[in-house]
């Protein structure tokens, strides 16, 4: 490891891997069929010293990556608890020979049957406000609508590697990570190796959800055990994975005479799988989505999380918001369905132009929100496909029209909860040095176009025209934690207390003996609610659905977002497009070739935070995806992903039901 | 076997199984991690290359298939004229795609160039083998005209200048 100084401040430049190939171990892991089982017999072959097998037994320290206060196993000891669990690792002087060696390893497994493991969950979240009516004297009109999400496990086939080396003292290790500091803390914990002589080089990557969050620090654990174990420097090629949870949202409303909403329940049900990450988290996100954005005099909203052997959910851009927002727009339509009139005419009709402040989310200006609404409705002449659909539908009664159009609106949050941010304390520092530079000593390093443009505005507030003079330091021993770089929030909160910082370091720079240093935090961003909104969004959505295989297609998506600063347009469209296109394909939609998004993308010009750009537009695709599948495929097309053979039951149900 | 082929410019002898994948042949023997992924034919799109100047999704071609062939990545493609190119084309239609596949795409890009495809039907076909939804059906039409009229007018500079 090189170490200079640079304006009097030591930088840790840490040479990347130098070694060659035919010295290293190339390892291969066993994951789990299923889950809720024993190993009853993991056989091995007789194994020269070219091989090595890191089964949960092998590891020198703690079998556990912690997160956030919750733990999960690093490798399968005896009980499996989810498909997918790493169970061994067998490293061999090259992946062809690790494969067929691991032919040879004989795995029985028993069911567990009734035994699962006990999961701490956390209680269920209550929110609410108002006293709620019974309707005893059956004065409002009741109704009920179900929301379903089915879980979503899968590989993304994306092939990525972990190598762990030893270079004198330290332990380097290079993998894709969207938070160094776990990895370091999840080597230390596995072989005892100081976290001060783990070093980690990020790999550029490119996360549709989360899977570079906890995978890596896995595989980077076991890397380190079989270096530590053969000498020689050790690597693991994997698949990606990730997974949704299953989501449940009952609610049930009581409307006026003027199929106005006046009380409402909202009990969400989540499945986070075999361990839960952040469940309370979870449970803020998804409550401030759950919360309807029209006037209630009274209001009850639950949050339950529970657990099942399924994989372990990843937060998937999300951790919940999106899944609640989708789940009241959903409900949204719904309720204009009752009241005979469009979904976009009936929202105009109920939502106020303020919202309600909360403890969740604030009372905003509801303009912006309607101003988008109005641009997709306008763009997609919703109301006139949306009544030509549903009159369509009643003529066509025995398959159904099979087309449908949706809408969704909503306001975005920014990264983590005040709860959370509280609780945790990740920082950065930034330094004003004595050659006129400024040093940033955080571990969000994300993309370098990122860091170009925080580059940019930092040197605008204090070195104006000099972008090259600020410097994020190299990661080693001394960076500092900012935390995981997830639900896009290194982009979103961070940005925001860079910006605080740099106006800060501006005025003390002056007054105080260079190098002058600052250390800053998520309290910059401290707000009375959990989250603070910001950018808007509208999504309408077309569907159609084959007559003959029944498959649903989107034909084209409208949308409309309002940011309070734009840094890089193309950047910004880029990001959601790929989020309405993972969305949509996420949820079974075929894509066909003449598909188009049709994006309007505004800036409001204030000085606001920056919402997380996609968990906004994933919970309106979603939000809009549903309503327009609800039009196309009828009653029993609630729960998404949906695939050609479920439309078909939906539509047997219906004739049977008729 | 041994096979002999030529990659990125580098002509090679490689040791290895006649069925292993460019795309894992490339990952283990030539450390591109980076700009090759191997979905083991799951069609993910990301993987292309330039076998013989032609567009291939590497996953899909076995070891016995480069035998005495030119294989030519992003890594050693992102330096050549023809990438400039396309670039220029970029920047000229004002979209480009996402850095996931930015690789795989300007190497469709490069062979519809190269052959001076102008077919719109044609361009999306091709390009429909990467999965990834950032850019519009429309841009990538435009980048492909425009690549090929900047390619045009670089070759017509040369063969003046020559």
């Amino acid at each position: 490891m090189h170490c200079t100084f640079r304006d009097g401040i030591l930088l840790f430049m840490a040479d990347r891997k130098n070694f060659s190939r035919y010295n290293m171990r190339c390892g291969i892991l066993l994951h789990a069929k299923k889950g809720n089982e024993r190993i009853s017999e993991l056989k091995l072959p007789n194994l020269d010293s070219r091989y090595l097998v890191i089964t949960g037994r092998d590891l020198p320290g703690n079998n556990t990556i912690q997160f956030f206060g919750r733990s999960m196993p690093l490798i399968a000891k005896e009980t499996i608890s989810f498909p997918e669990q790493v169970i061994l690792a067998l490293f061999a002087p090259d992946y062809e020979s690790a494969e067929l060696m691991m032919r040879e390893i004989g795995l029985t497994t028993e069911a567990l049957g009734e035994e699962a493991e006990e999961q701490d969950l956390p209680d269920t979240l209550e929110y609410g406000w108002g006293e709620m009516d019974e309707n005893t004297d059956g004065k409002y009109r009741e109704t009920e609508t179900d929301f379903s999400l089915t879980r979503i496990a899968r590989r993304n086939n994306k092939l990525f590697t972990v190598t762990a080396w030893m270079d004198g003292a330290n332990m380097h290790i290079e993998a894709p990570t969207q938070w160094t500091d776990l990895i370091r803390d999840t080597v230390e914990r596995a072989t005892g190796y100081p976290k001060r002589n783990i070093i980690v080089h990020v790999l550029p990557y490119t996360s549709k959800h989360d899977e570079f969050l906890i995978a890596p620090a896995v595989f980077a654990a076991i890397a380190a055990t079989a270096t530590i174990k053969t000498g020689l420097p050790s690597e693991i090629r994997d698949e990606g994975f990730f997974s949704r949870p299953a989501v449940n949202v009952k609610r049930r409303v009581l409307l006026d005479e003027d199929s106005k909403p006046v009380f409402e329940t909202a009990e969400m049900t989540v499945d986070q799988g075999a361990f839960a990450f952040l469940p309370e988290e979870y449970q803020r996100q998804a409550m401030t989505g759950l919360i309807p954005p029209y006037p209630l005099k009274g209001f009850r909203g639950s949050v339950k999380i529970t657990s099942s052997p399924k994989p372990t959910a990843s937060f998937c851009g999300s951790l919940g918001y999106s899944e609640a927002l989708a789940s009241t727009e959903y409900h949204i339509s719904r309720l204009a369905e009752i009241a005979g009139t469009t979904p976009y005419l009936y929202r105009m009709m109920i939502e106020k132009e303020k919202r309600k402040f909360t403890d969740y989310i604030p009372g905003f200006d509801m303009d912006e929100q309607k101003k988008c609404l109005e641009s997709v409705v306008r763009a997609s002449s919703f109301d006139r496909k949306w009544s030509a659909n549903t009159f369509q539908k009643e003529e066509f009664g025995l398959l159904g029209y099979l087309k449908g159009i949706g809408i969704a609106s909503g306001a975005g949050i920014s990264g983590f909860s005040t709860t959370l941010s509280k609780e945790t304390g990740f920082y950065a520092m930034m330094t004003f040095t004595q050659k006129q530079n400024i040093t940033i000593n955080t571990s969000a390093m994300t993309h370098q176009k990122t860091m170009k443009l925080w580059k940019k505005r930092i040197s605008d507030k204090i070195i104006p025209g000099r972008p090259e003079g600020v410097l994020f330091l190299d990661q080693g021993p001394d960076t500092l934690d900012t935390g995981p770089d997830v639900l896009s929030r290194l982009v979103s909160s961070f940005t925001l207390q860079l910006d605080n910082a740099a106006k800060r370091l501006n005025v003390i720079k002056d007054t105080e003996k260079l190098p002058v240093s600052l250390k800053f935090d998520a309290e910059n961003t401290y707000y009375p609610c959990e989250f603070e909104n910001s950018g808007y969004g509208a999504i309408a959505c077309e569907v159609r659905i084959d007559k003959l295989s029944m498959i649903p297609s989107v034909y084209n998506i409208w949308g409309a977002f309002t940011f309070p600063t734009i840094m890089d347009r193309s950047s910004l469209e880029n990001s959601l497009r790929r989020t309405i296109m993972m969305t949509l394909r996420e949820n079974g939609m075929n894509i066909p070739l003449s598909f188009r998004i049709h994006l309007d993308i505004s800036e409001d010009g204030t000085d606001d935070t920056i919402s997380s750009v996609q968990q906004l537009a994933r919970g309106l695709t979603l939000g809009a995806l549903s309503n327009a599948m609800k039009q196309a495929a009828g009653r029993h097309a609630s729960s998404l992903p949906i695939t050609a053979e479920e439309i078909n039951q939906a539509f047997r149900e219906e004739k049977h039901e008729d | 076997m041994k096979i002999d082929c030529t990659i990125d410019g580098k002509t090679l002898t490689l040791s290895l199984n006649s069925d292993k994948p460019l795309s894992l042949i490339l990952r283990d023997n030539t450390g591109d991690n980076d700009t090759v992924n191997h979905c083991n034919g799951a069609m993910c799109g990301l993987c292309t290359v330039l076998v013989d100047g032609k567009v291939m999704l590497s996953c899909m071609v076995p070891a016995f298939e480069i035998r005495g062939k030119n294989v030519t990545t992003f890594e050693s493609f992102r330096k050549s004229k023809n990438m400039k190119d396309i670039e220029k084309a970029y920047e000229s239609v004002g979209s480009y795609p996402c850095p996931e596949c930015y690789a795989s795409r300007s190497l469709i890009f490069e062979s519809l160039i190269d052959e001076g495809i102008t077919n719109p039907e044609e361009i999306l076909k091709e390009l429909s083998i990467v999965k990834c939804p950032c850019m519009d059906p429309e841009d990538e039409i435009m980048i492909v005209r425009r690549g090929i009229e900047i390619r045009r007018k670089r070759n017509v500079r040369r063969s003046q200048f020559a």
